[in-house]
């Protein structure tokens, strides 16, 4: 027999491809599941916090080609992890993104020492721009990532963390897993090492002077 | 460009990397999930062998001396001989007897007849014992007892494992039909239906219908005949009139071979085998003898088991028969979700997922189900409705995982 359906919402599709389910009874149940491994946990995992993920990762690395699949090492890095993760739902992002900026510290660390050692090394290629982005705005942010690659880790990360992402100090703190009074430190070097540099750079110094005249 | 730019700078360098990200689909959903997902389970096997091999490497210096002054005295693989010709038996060559048996001797004394009409292969010798890969037939074997032994008959799904004893297994692959008859010791019996390791003791016979998805023991005096279970020769257990015997089917339930339920494998995350379960007893039975939360985790087994047709018509029975429950509530949000990820019926998504907001306002799901709510709506094209959901997602939860989407429904 069956069950006789009591309001307006249509049927199913028979044919209808079954999400990976977006659903648990409460948090703590979609969290004891993340940390037991299981597949529908860890989707659920992904689509919560993938668009944050990529967003702190493209603002601190800059547009990268490889964007996609440094994300994916972030989440793999999580999932693997997951079993030793101490805190509620709530506090679930903030540490997502703290894997997100300790593999994007490796992961600039890794390149600065490649292309010490290989001077010819070319930068990670950045993203093709299209007819509909405004040129004069891509080749700023290149620039700028151009800057930051020149600054060591943590201070670019402290930098692009609170210049581009907006992120709170605390927050910064938090993700970057030192005190507060640790990450003003790096900024104020990280903002003096920058600005020194974005001076050799006619097109940041032209920006900087443009912004300077607008606010006059 | 300096550290003090102007928040409309900072603004339009933030915009142009998340419109490069856009524009190269990195978003997130279904697909990447999936990506990642495998992408885990390949980078959990590397890191389990890494580990090994890192392990191995460490202790391979040392263990290479003791290895080989083992290797002088390492225990013999045993062997075996076929047929009354003592030919040497090889490991992995398959045997298939027509009308007369084949005789196995292997080198610790144990002896195994492949009975008429039955394929089987010698696998995996070892000096403990060897696995009897069983494809179809019957094979009879008398097993000697000794320290560490460890002889196994595959036969299908079915593992019987050995010890020291005389026994015989019987397997049809078409009928998938296990039968273990144990002339004295033990033999435990793994496989489908069987919940862990079944102990067959002496004077005892398994049989295992996988269609039927039934095991049964029954005291067994008589020596198995060619043709696999003759109800008649059987005696029944313990105090079950002899009489009753002759149709044994009344008697083998007796002794029913314990199943798990179906709620136990919904909890361990085995919908398909759990759903399988509920079918095996009548699911429309089944879900109208259950309470508020059983029936939620019902609808579960049926979406993840592959039958989400059959999950509505249950949370519609669940909110109707409890409409003032916890578990009302949570139908209302699976609703939603269900409308949303399978149906893209966004509209219809949004109303389930106000429903869960307006009779859980604090409820464990209330952060996401506004979040939804707010994608919903506005995939629905609802806009104006989506930027005040937005507003009050933002004012409830400023950090939230749905924050991004609210600041830009709220930015246009």
């Amino acid at each position: 027999m069956r069950l006789r359906s009591e309001t307006d919402a249509p049927a199913a599709d028979a044919g209808a491809k079954l999400y990976s389910p977006a659903f648990f009874r409460d948090e703590s149940e979609f969290i004891a599941a993340l940390k037991a491994g299981r597949s529908d946990a860890q989707a659920e995992l992904v689509r919560r916090h993938y668009k944050r993920v990529a967003a702190v990762m493209h603002r601190v690395l800059g547009d990268d080609t490889d964007l996609e699949d440094v994300v994916q090492d972030v989440f793999v890095k999580a999932m693997l992890g997951a079993h030793a993760f101490r805190g509620t739902s709530e506090n679930l992002e903030a540490w997502v993104v703290g894997i997100a900026v300790f593999s994007a510290r490796g992961l600039i660390r890794r390149r600065t020492l490649w292309r010490r050692f290989f001077s010819a090394a070319p930068a990670p290629e950045a993203a093709e721009p299209t007819h509909t982005t405004n040129l004069e705005d891509v080749d700023a942010v290149r620039r700028i990532y151009a800057v930051f690659d020149k600054l060591p880790a943590d201070e670019r990360i402290a930098l692009a963390l609170t210049l581009i992402d907006q992120m709170a100090l605390h927050q910064v703190a938090l993700a970057c897993n030192v005190s507060s009074s640790t990450i003003k430190r790096r900024l104020k070097k990280a903002r003096k090492r920058f600005e020194g540099l974005v001076r050799f750079d006619p097109v940041l110094r032209e920006l900087s002077e443009r912004e300077h005249h607008d606010d006059e | 460009m300096t550290t003090n730019s102007s928040a409309t700078t900072v603004a339009r360098i933030r915009d142009t990397l998340d419109a490069a990200r856009e524009r190269r689909g990195i978003q997130g959903g279904e697909r990447e999930g999936r990506r990642i997902v495998e992408a885990y389970t390949i980078a959990k096997l590397s890191r389990a062998r890494r580990r090994r091999w890192t392990a191995s490497i460490g202790t391979l210096a040392a263990a290479a001396g003791i290895a080989f002054a083992m290797y002088a005295l390492r225990p013999q693989r045993i062997s075996f001989v076929v047929g009354a010709a003592h030919e040497n038996g090889v490991e992995n060559h398959w045997f298939r007897t027509r009308s007369e048996d084949v005789k196995l001797d292997f080198s610790d004394g144990t002896h195994v007849d492949l009975l008429p009409n039955t394929r089987a292969r010698v696998a995996d010798l070892t000096a403990e014992g060897a696995n009897l890969t069983l494809e179809t037939g019957r094979v009879s074997a008398q097993v000697v007892p000794r320290r560490n032994a460890n002889w196994a008959i595959v036969a299908g799904p079915y593992t019987v494992h050995v010890i020291g004893t005389a026994f015989q297994v019987h397997w049809e692959p078409e009928a998938e039909l296990l039968e273990v008859t144990v002339e004295h010791g033990i033999v435990g019996v793994t496989g489908p239906v069987l919940e862990g390791s079944q102990r067959v003791k002496g004077s005892q016979r398994l049989t295992v219908s996988l269609p039927e998805r039934r095991a049964t023991i029954t005291e067994d005096t008589a020596p198995p005949p060619p043709p696999p279970s003759a109800p008649e020769e059987q005696k029944p257990t313990s105090d079950v009139d002899a009489a009753a015997s002759a149709t044994s089917a009344a008697n083998v339930e007796a002794n029913p071979a314990p199943f798990p339920s179906w709620k136990s494998l919904a909890k361990q995350g085995r919908y398909r085998t759990a759903l399988d379960a509920v079918n095996q007893s009548g699911f429309d039975q089944t879900s109208r003898s259950l309470g508020a939360e059983d029936l939620l985790l019902l609808a579960d087994v049926a979406r993840m088991g592959g039958q989400p047709e059959r999950a509505q018509p249950l949370l519609h029975t669940l909110r109707t028969r409890f409409p003032k429950s916890r578990a009302a509530s949570m139908a209302a949000y699976t609703l939603g979700a269900s409308a949303f990820d399978q149906r893209q019926a966004f509209a219809d998504a949004a109303n389930w997922f106000e429903t869960y907001l307006r009779e859980q306002p604090r409820g464990a799901l209330a952060r996401e189900a506004l979040g939804r709510l707010m994608e919903a709506r506005e995939r629905a094209g609802q806009i104006e409705a989506a930027r005040s959901a937005a507003q009050r997602y933002l004012d409830a939860y400023p950090t939230g995982p749905h924050e991004q989407l609210a600041r830009r429904l709220l930015a246009h």
